[in-house]
């Protein structure tokens, strides 16, 4: 957009009228003050939006750019070279011999993170093995930086790698108790557990949040055999309990039946008009 | 009923100057009128708003009109600058005497142009007496286009937007400002000659209907003494050859 030149002919508020260099009339909006016969010289701006734009678009193709950049490779036996990314991500992917092309056939370990990635391989290396009554041998891995100076990163991934293993052996392990083969123990949601934050199983045992209830429904080891005139003898003994703990302690009964601290009773118009007006309602 | 140009308004003041120190204190009555537009650009442009007669600040351009009377001196330059660097330094006075009852500190008073810190030269006010020329073409113009009903606006409209287009509208511009006898007539019936133009010089009558307010402002300007506008106008100024206007 070339920037106009031109005398101001008609002005109002936010808006002027131009006659540029070639004869052409305009009308522009503009904030700027200007009175009639002044020289104007079109300013060239984009507009925010514009600028907003390209920045998000410089910014999403720099971090794609970023993100398939490979900074360290991961030599997983002679089976195959993994290109890992800063973030620890595999996003590249290359068979070193035979074997190494038909497991990267059967897994995606693209996006994967390189302890997963290293895992998947493991596994099905282990899976064909065992399959052709081979020993087992845990994978010989090795990681080179792309840049030299990249030590640390060579350094983190192996730890990461390491950790990923014992992981992996941990599972391979409880799998053969089970008698299941490894690619069927295989899940690659527990691999990422830590990430997700506390496994669901530990809630279930967790006192705190069920509390430590006499009448614990894991005494009950099968519903049929439930006796139902126990189990009422139990509710009934729980509540003469309760009423003596009313006796002692300085609890009361209100109207609505709640089982309130005498502290609370101080307070107890305010219950009260609450119910009543829950009554009112009702009625 | 239009102002006179800023050199005869030169001239004026010097003469006004003259009589007011032979004695004569209602010499600044017969060109006060005069002077009051270029009073307000000068305040306007320094203040960085549009100032009317009822602000405070014309006030403070009248008072300083009589102050630069008094002062001026014909050996040290002209008149009208020194009337405008008068009115400027009044009003930053005014100015700074008002900021001390309010926070805003003395930059935030004028949006855009020349700050009131800024020093100015006779730069500032040569190109307000340009301005000050333009608008009294522009207003002269208006004058005349109020005859054919024609207002800046509907220009906007009615501009040909493509450059073969404002090349055609171009040709019959250049047409009928080359020949009298159209001229006239669209001078005289206010419309153009549309018959003789089709018929003689083989204009496309759609094309010269389309864009008529626009051939006929461009024609005003030509055939009128605009010297400003002129050069926006011209063919030459516009880098085109000028049209064959002779007939086929």
């Amino acid at each position: 957009m070339a920037n106009r030149k031109g005398i101001v002919m008609e002005t109002g508020k936010g808006w002027a009228i131009i006659l540029t260099e070639n004869g052409e009339y305009h009308k522009i909006k503009t904030n700027d003050f200007m009175q009639v016969g002044e020289q104007y010289q079109e300013k060239f701006s984009l507009p925010l939006s514009y600028i907003a734009a390209a920045v998000i678009i410089l910014a999403l193709s720099l971090t794609t750019l970023d993100y398939y950049s490979v900074k360290a490779y991961a030599q997983v036996s002679s089976l195959a070279e993994l290109g890992v990314n800063r973030w620890g991500r595999v996003v590249s992917v290359q068979a070193k011999n035979e074997a190494g092309q038909q497991i990267l056939n059967k897994v995606e370990l693209k996006n994967d993170t390189l302890e997963v990635a290293v895992e998947k391989i493991y596994a099905h290396d282990f899976k064909d093995e065992q399959d052709n009554q081979l020993p087992v041998y845990r994978p010989e891995i090795s990681v080179t930086g792309a840049d030299k100076k990249e030590t640390k990163l060579e350094e983190k991934m192996l730890k990461k790698i390491n950790q990923g293993l014992k992981k992996a052996e941990k599972a391979r392990n409880k799998a053969e108790i089970q008698g299941l083969n490894d690619c069927d123990y295989y899940d690659e949601e527990e691999l990422d557990t830590e990430k997700k934050g506390k496994d669901n199983n530990v809630i279930w045992e967790d006192e705190e949040i069920w509390g430590n209830n006499d009448l614990d429904i894991d005494d009950i080891d099968d519903i049929d055999d439930l006796d139902f005139n126990k189990l009422n003898e139990k509710i009934q003994n729980e509540q003469e309990k309760l009423k003596e703990q009313i006796e002692k302690k300085p609890y009361f009964i209100n109207e609505g039946q709640m089982l309130l601290p005498l502290e609370s009773k101080r307070n107890f118009n305010s219950y009260k008009n609450k119910w009543d007006k829950d009554e009112d309602i009702d009625d | 009923m239009f102002s006179p140009e800023p050199t005869s308004l030169n001239s004026m003041l010097d003469q006004v100057w003259k009589d007011y120190h032979n004695g004569d204190k209602e010499a600044l009555n017969n060109i006060y009128e005069h002077l009051m537009p270029f009073c307000l650009r000068v305040s306007s442009k320094t203040c960085g708003r549009y100032i009317t007669d009822h602000d405070e600040e014309a006030s403070i351009a009248r008072l300083a009109i009589l102050e630069a009377l008094e002062k001026y001196d014909p050996a040290k330059g002209s008149g009208l600058v020194f009337l405008g660097q008068t009115i400027r330094t009044r009003i930053i006075d005014y100015k700074r005497k008002e900021k001390k009852h309010s926070l805003l500190p003395i930059t935030f008073l004028t949006r855009n142009g020349s700050s009131l810190t800024e020093e100015v030269d006779d730069g500032f006010f040569e190109e307000i007496l340009d301005d000050l020329a333009r608008s009294q073409e522009i207003e002269r113009l208006k004058y005349l286009l109020g005859d054919f009903n024609i207002g800046f606006e509907e220009l906007v409209q009615v501009s040909p937007r493509q450059t073969r287009s404002r090349q055609n509208a171009n040709r019959i511009i250049d047409i009928i400002v080359a020949n009298d006898e159209l001229s006239n007539y669209l001078m005289e019936k206010k419309m153009l000659p549309m018959k003789e133009l089709e018929e003689t010089w083989q204009v496309n009558r759609k094309l010269a209907d389309r864009y008529r307010k626009y051939i006929i402002t461009a024609v005003i300007i030509q055939l009128n003494d605009f010297p400003y506008l002129k050069s926006f106008i011209l063919p030459q100024a516009r880098g085109e050859q000028k049209w064959q206007t002779e007939k086929a």
